[in-house]
């Protein structure tokens, strides 16, 4: 339990904001599928029949480098706090976590590429970078799609390509998503259209946090959707227009914002910062989007750090993660337990400003 | 006696028209309910949004599937068999015993081999190209459709030395299947 309780302790480093990064991509991730012939998808197998995909590919995946020492974890061994943790970090999907006997995932120490046994598909990899990466992703699918090639022979038809549990995803099997904070689209009531839009430029675009219905927090996740039309390479070209094209107004409604005469932005990040400073209750909701605000307010210099804007960026990410991670694991608590948990959050949060000195709106001064 | 438009895809009543510049040309896309939310073209006001928020790729969505709607047409034209119909259609996969009425229900497959044993539910036209495609094992090779739009996509892209590779290697594969 011990080994296990490390692996998921990690946290991966390319979902936060970086040192330079322009703070509207937060993180780039490749998703590449591949199924064995002559066995049910594990979404129709029974354990045994799982078992055997598991038997088949762990040994193989280990000789993958970086992966000799990768902890391959059965679902089953995880109890519900590790699996909402690996759910956060984008280390497991949804499917995934709900998965019992026969399904493993692989988490290498030192990488960010992750490999889920039996999830949808037989063997799912993840890979995720940092920042605005498309092609990187891209090209480090490919390498990890040539190694595999190597050891397997993969279910393949030459009309759809490598087959999938979906036969509209059948093709070569790779998707992209990318983590996307826009704040400025989402005070100034935009988002639920984008949201829609996406659907007419076959693109789906959901909230961050995984439950779907909770889109606090400011962050999406844009997802190309997959086929046996289009190769990853044509699907990245649409993929990438449509993410700069929202970066681009991204950063234009934060201007527009600035320059309005309402001081509707600035009002926004005094509230968030009034309320992250003295609050004495806040839910996991309230704290999310407070700290969105920060954090584009560190961006555009409205609020200044002591110890540097960058340090702090990440600072910040990391402690939003845990507070979700927190409220995760407690997500089944009755009333009393919520609120001694948002009680417990606000003091967490209000010592965590009171120890990083900081000056509010220094252009005032 | 009025004309009722049918569906460019699936040629039931069509309920959604947009018409779009392609190559100086008006072209029509005339489609029904489900086409038209398979394609994700439903809902017309979300349309004039992502219209306005998302002019060139909206453009862009819209030429690709007047595109693929053409290309379609001329595959059928050139490939349609009359020994297509003969097949028969299974309606239990007898690998993993998923059936055609589940696959019906959830949209997926229970095994590899259900793609060949459903293959005339997923893609009717296709059957006569069937005995060349196994389901099995990593085939190397691309389909010519598949190669054929790397094709397009290194000269769209300039990228004129893999274009030719790829001319080359379709010429030769065309050559055998001839």
């Amino acid at each position: 339990m011990t080994t296990t309780s490390t692996a998921t302790a990690h946290i991966p480093e390319w979902l936060f904001h970086q040192p330079g990064d322009d703070g509207i991509v937060l993180g780039t991730l490749g998703r590449l599928v591949r199924n064995l012939p002559n066995h049910p998808f594990p979404g129709w197998s029974t354990a045994e029949s799982r078992k055997a995909v598991a038997e088949q590919l762990l040994p193989g995946l280990r000789e993958i480098r970086g992966f000799k020492t990768a902890q391959a974890i059965e679902i089953s061994a995880l109890d519900y706090t590790q699996r909402c943790h690996l759910l956060c970090c984008k280390q497991l999907t949804p499917c995934m976590a709900a998965r019992q006997e026969g399904c493993h995932v692989l988490l290498p120490a030192k990488k960010d590429t992750y490999f889920m046994v039996n999830e949808e598909e037989h063997l799912v990899a993840h890979i995720g970078r940092h920042g605005f990466a498309v092609k990187k992703v891209i090209q480090d699918m490919e390498n990890i799609a040539e190694k595999l090639a190597e050891k397997w022979n993969f279910a393949y038809d030459s009309r759809y390509g490598y087959l999938t549990s979906i036969p509209t995803e059948a093709g070569d099997g790779m998707q992209l998503y990318c983590i996307l904070h826009l704040p400025a689209l989402s005070i100034t009531g935009m988002m639920g259209q984008i949201c829609k839009a996406m659907e007419k430029l076959h693109l789906t675009f959901t909230p961050y946090y995984s439950d779907g219905q909770d889109d606090t927090g400011h962050k999406y996740i844009l997802c190309s959707i997959p086929g046996p039309e289009d190769s990853i390479w044509e699907i990245a070209e649409h993929f990438s227009g449509v993410a700069n094209h929202l970066i681009r107004r991204e950063k234009q409604v934060r201007i527009r914002l600035l320059q309005s005469p309402g001081e509707l932005l600035r009002d926004n990040i005094g509230r968030a910062y009034g309320m992250l400073r003295h609050a004495r209750r806040l839910s996991i909701q309230e704290m999310r989007n407070a700290f969105s605000l920060i954090q584009m307010a560190t961006h555009t210099g409205h609020l200044e750090w002591q110890d540097g804007s960058d340090a702090m960026l990440l600072r910040i990410s990391k402690t939003e993660l845990e507070q979700a991670l927190q409220a995760g694991a407690n997500a089944e608590a009755d009333d009393a337990g919520m609120r001694q948990l948002a009680i417990r959050r606000a003091s967490q949060i209000r010592q965590f400003f009171h120890q990083h000195p900081h000056r509010l709106f220094p252009e005032d001064n | 006696m009025c004309d009722v438009k049918k569906c460019q895809i699936c040629g039931r009543r069509a309920t959604m028209f947009l018409t779009q510049i392609v190559n100086g040309q008006a072209t029509d896309l005339v489609l029904c309910e489900n086409c038209a939310k398979e394609k994700g073209l439903f809902d017309p006001q979300t349309l004039t949004f992502a219209e306005k928020f998302f002019p060139e790729e909206f453009k862009a969505r819209v030429d690709k599937i007047v595109r693929e709607l053409s290309e379609k047409k001329e595959e059928e034209s050139s490939t349609l068999s009359p020994q297509s119909a003969d097949c028969d259609l299974l309606t239990q996969c007898p690998v993993c015993h998923f059936t055609l009425d589940q696959h019906r229900a959830t949209g997926h497959m229970g095994c590899p081999a259900c793609y060949d044993v459903f293959a005339r539910e997923l893609n009717p036209d296709s059957m006569e190209n069937s005995e060349n495609s196994p389901a099995e094992g990593h085939t190397a090779s691309p389909s010519l459709l598949q190669l054929k739009k790397q094709l397009q996509y290194a000269v769209e892209q300039e990228d004129y030395e893999e274009a030719a590779k790829l001319r080359d290697l379709i010429n030769s594969l065309s050559g055998k299947q001839g």
